[in-house]
């Protein structure tokens, strides 16, 4: 099935310790609609943005998430490599408690102090925008040029306020700018913040998912509108292979 | 999912010591454009443009190619700045018919819009297909609710051929409003041929590739009602593969065509 519509993306390092592994205390997934969850495997990801192991032993790694306000276990003892296939992500649609949320992990202990890597998806308010029906768009490219760990985006007018609806990541070998593209297989060490308004509705966010080309369904923004000067791109390591530049296409909502 | 109303394809050769492919072809003036993707073949199978025996290059094993398109609308506003076409998002080829949805809504000016490319290794020319859907009237009222099929089945016996559709298609059809076809190799070999349709109403599928009509389980494409004239519309193929399978060779296929009304 299709994605649903997100306009919040949040990262979360969650440390093993244990065999019953709490959730964070994440404030800004707090009351917030989950849409989707994802689950990253070390091969997408090898290191979390705060440069931990993720954990490769998955196939004895179970989550239990509690739906907000009530007993029920929304969903019970599903294995973390079930939450995403080929971008066909489970749909949530509930606020969940993650104070009584958890993973059980009943392998060996030797990643005790890795970290397992969820994406939340969910619903932004301070970033979405209605969706007209017709759907008209134009199509922008992107051009980021990664000078060192934290690069931020630069001002452009042409973004001001528009609705952006497709976050693509592509690769040309040469940008349509002239510049030398990051290659596919340097972007697992790469995360993106975006932020409106200084609210950051996408946090720590592996840029590998927005290259959706071999996934059945492609991520739905919900015509989020992007601060660019507050956004950034974070990256672990700071090689020639990373100090390129970053091609992204946006498919914008143009209905006036 | 995407309603296509009208289709062309068109014939791109890209010469490598140029960098920038015009959109002056006369199938675009005056043609509300939806959206445009290309088509290439991918190694070990190629296949041809649906307007000579030519084939179509192969994207992949050439070194560094980037195809951009650039679109102006009649109004001046530059409403597609550099679509990157490498990747899937954007191309279809004889195996994969993926694709990313957009609808640019909007009347081209064939002036001012253009493919910006770059092509590093080789210096032969490079042909690809710019599909193209566009609309010329409202669109009719949809639903995708089956009220009726039928499947035929083409024997093509040749790597170019033209089979005219009125030869195999049988009255079930006749002024039936098609809203899907679903193409398949019996061999489930890839799909190397194109459907040149004609309504009866002016609407036009011209040279659609079989392969983006594939039962994939991803996204689907419908028609706007077509009342097809079956004397008039083709199969053509434009390629043929050979696949060993058990020590037997299978060659040319029988592809089945499955109407939806």
């Amino acid at each position: 099935m299709e994605n649903k519509l997100i306009s919040g993306i949040f990262g979360m390092e969650i440390i093993v310790r244990g065999t019953k592994i709490l959730f964070p205390d994440t404030p800004q997934l707090k009351g917030k609609r989950i849409k989707h969850i994802e689950f990253m495997n070390s091969s997408v990801l090898p290191k979390t943005h705060n440069d931990v192991t993720v954990v490769s032993d998955t196939s004895n790694m179970y989550v239990t998430l509690v739906n907000n306000g009530t007993s029920d276990e929304l969903i019970q003892r599903l294995n973390v490599n079930s939450f995403n296939v080929n971008g066909d992500r489970l749909f949530i649609n509930k606020i969940i408690d993650f104070n009584r949320s958890y993973i059980e992990y009943t392998g060996a202990d030797n990643q005790t102090g890795e970290a397992v890597f969820i994406l939340f998806y969910y619903d932004e308010p301070a970033a979405w925008s209605a969706i007209n029906t017709n759907n008209r768009t134009v199509i922008k490219s992107l051009e980021l040029m990664l000078t060192g760990r934290k690069t931020y985006f630069p001002y452009d007018q042409e973004f001001v306020n528009r609705k952006i609806l497709s976050l693509l990541l592509l690769f040309p070998q040469i940008s349509a700018l002239g510049s030398d593209v990051v290659n596919s297989t340097h972007i697992n060490n790469k995360f993106i913040t975006l932020s409106r308004k200084n609210v950051e509705f996408f946090s720590n966010v592996p840029i590998s998912i927005f290259w959706q080309d071999d996934n059945y369904y492609q991520l739905r923004l919900q015509g989020i509108i992007i601060d660019f000067q507050k956004s950034f791109v974070y990256s672990l390591t700071e090689t020639a292979n990373d100090k390129k530049t970053l091609f992204f296409n946006l498919i914008i909502d143009d209905n006036k | 999912m995407r309603i296509v109303q009208n289709f062309s394809s068109i014939e791109l050769n890209f010469n490598p010591t140029d960098k920038r492919l015009p959109l002056k072809y006369e199938h675009l003036e005056n043609k509300k454009i939806q959206a445009m993707y290309l088509l290439s073949s991918i190694p070990d199978v190629t296949i041809k443009s649906p307007y000579a025996d030519k084939d179509i290059t192969d994207m992949g094993i050439l070194g560094t190619e980037d195809f951009f398109l650039n679109f102006v609308d009649i109004q001046q506003n530059e409403v597609v700045k550099n679509l990157c076409f490498n990747y899937g998002y954007f191309m279809f080829n004889c195996s994969d018919n993926n694709f990313v949805e957009y609808n640019i809504d909007r009347l081209i000016d064939i002036q001012k819009s253009y493919i910006q490319y770059m092509i590093n290794t080789g210096d032969h020319i490079r042909t690809l297909l710019l599909l193209v859907f566009y609309q010329t009237e409202n669109y009719k009222p949809f639903t995708d609710e089956i009220k009726g099929s039928a499947t035929f089945t083409i024997a093509p016996t040749a790597t170019y051929e033209d089979i005219l559709l009125k030869d195999i298609i049988s009255n079930k059809l006749a002024g039936k409003l098609v809203k899907r076809i679903i193409a398949r190799d019996t061999n489930n070999f890839d799909l190397l041929s194109y459907l040149d349709l004609y309504a009866y109403d002016g609407k036009r599928i011209e040279n659609i590739p079989t392969t983006i009509l594939k039962q994939s389980g991803q996204k689907t494409i419908y028609f706007d009602n077509l009342n097809i004239d079956w004397t008039k519309s083709y199969f053509r193929q434009r390629g043929v593969r050979e696949r060993e399978r058990d020590n037997e060779v299978f060659t040319h296929a029988n592809i089945e065509l499955t109407f939806i009304y």
